[in-house]
């Protein structure tokens, strides 16, 4: 039983020494600074998230015109990057023609965009969302944040809930 | 005899598998705390801000003023959020130029050394093999704690005072389950 043991032993630790030393190096191409890209390195740029699937574009200036009808529709959008999440890269800011932008949000980790992507153009598709934090929800917020930061907070400073609005994101190509 | 005999290819394995995992626990270890505290900081990048002035820019094109900040005219792409504010994105910054008063700030971002690298394999985004390297290193470990428990015998050993640290190592994780979950 224990030579059985023993040959197991010797036999895993050879296969364990043989899989470190003859497993190959990974082919994909890393992000410059921390993104995720499933297609690194290919021409039509870098891919994140799912496939993008639908046909034709919306103008970012259409969608903002409109933003109500709008909401829960997949939408496809394109634009540049004018900005990307510093601390975790779960969204970026896409620009469109005239100045005006949304936000594309990722759940955190599931897309890594990079901070180099700024200035990139970008496709992108999601559902549009409308965000309603109540003004309950707002106060114990804010009044959190002044009670670490040691300040003051006067709950009637805030009288209306906050609307957001945001493409949740599914998948996107940034071009490099 | 037969029992030393098992108790040698214990230590031969926890020697062995722990000289090959040295160079990779250091990986995950940095790393593990640099993403730790990913709250506080971007682990990976590291951005820094610069305010220039350039005087009055209205009318100024990107290039001139990338020139009037003595940086190479070369650019990727420009955006006008409004009608005072130009922001022009270059490889690595971007500047965000207040077009009447000509105040530039100018963020960079550069990637952390080492801890990028490190971090570029403990979260897997090298995905294809190294993901079975990860695997291995992970049932390395749980060879690695195994073998670690069964190395000595008597006094110092499991029996002995092992017992208490190992159960704390158990105790641990599972007060603050307790706790937090």
């Amino acid at each position: 039983m224990r030579r059985a043991i023993i040959l197991c032993m010797k036999s895993c630790l050879s296969l364990l020494v043989a899989s470190f030393l003859f497993a190959c190096t990974s082919e994909e191409a890393p992000s410059p600074d921390g993104g995720t890209p499933s297609n690194a390195g290919q021409a039509a740029g870098d891919s994140y998230g799912a496939s993008l699937s639908a046909s034709e574009t919306t103008a970012i200036h259409d969608l903002l015109k409109d933003k109500e009808s709008f909401v829960g529709e997949t939408l496809q959008v394109e634009g540049t990057v004018v900005g990307v999440c510093a601390m975790r890269g779960c969204w970026i800011e896409i620009g469109g023609e005239d100045g005006e932008s949304i936000r594309f949000k990722v759940n955190d980790g599931e897309m890594v965009f990079p901070m180099a992507a700024k200035g990139s153009s970008v496709r992108a598709e999601g559902v549009w969302t409308k965000i309603v934090v109540p003004v309950e929800e707002l106060r114990a917020n804010e009044a959190k944040k002044a009670a670490e930061a040691g300040e003051e907070f006067d709950p009637q400073s805030i009288s209306e809930p906050y609307i957001g609005w945001q493409l949740k994101g599914l998948g996107a190509v940034i071009d490099v | 005899m037969a029992k030393n005999r098992l108790r040698k290819w214990i230590r031969v394995i926890h020697r062995d598998l722990g000289y090959l995992c040295a160079g990779l626990t250091l990986v995950y270890a940095i790393s593990g705390v640099a993403v730790n505290h990913v709250q506080d900081w971007n682990p990976n990048v590291k951005i820094e801000r610069f305010v220039h002035e350039i005087g009055p820019a209205a009318g100024l094109s990107a290039e001139e003023v990338l020139q009037r900040l003595g940086q190479p005219p070369t650019h990727k792409s420009t955006f006008r959020p409004n009608r005072r504010t130009l922001q022009v994105f270059t490889d690595g910054s971007t500047f965000t130029v207040d077009l009447p008063t000509g105040q530039v700030q100018q963020e960079t971002s550069s990637t952390r050394p080492l801890v990028y690298e490190t971090n570029f394999l403990h979260l897997n985004h090298a995905k294809k093999a190294w993901t079975w390297i990860a695997d291995l290193f992970a049932i390395s470990l749980a060879l690695l704690a195994i073998t670690g428990l069964f190395m000595i015998k008597g006094r110092k050993g499991l029996s002995g005072r092992g017992k208490w640290f190992a159960g704390a190592g158990v105790a641990l994780p599972l007060f603050f389950l307790w706790l937090y979950l």
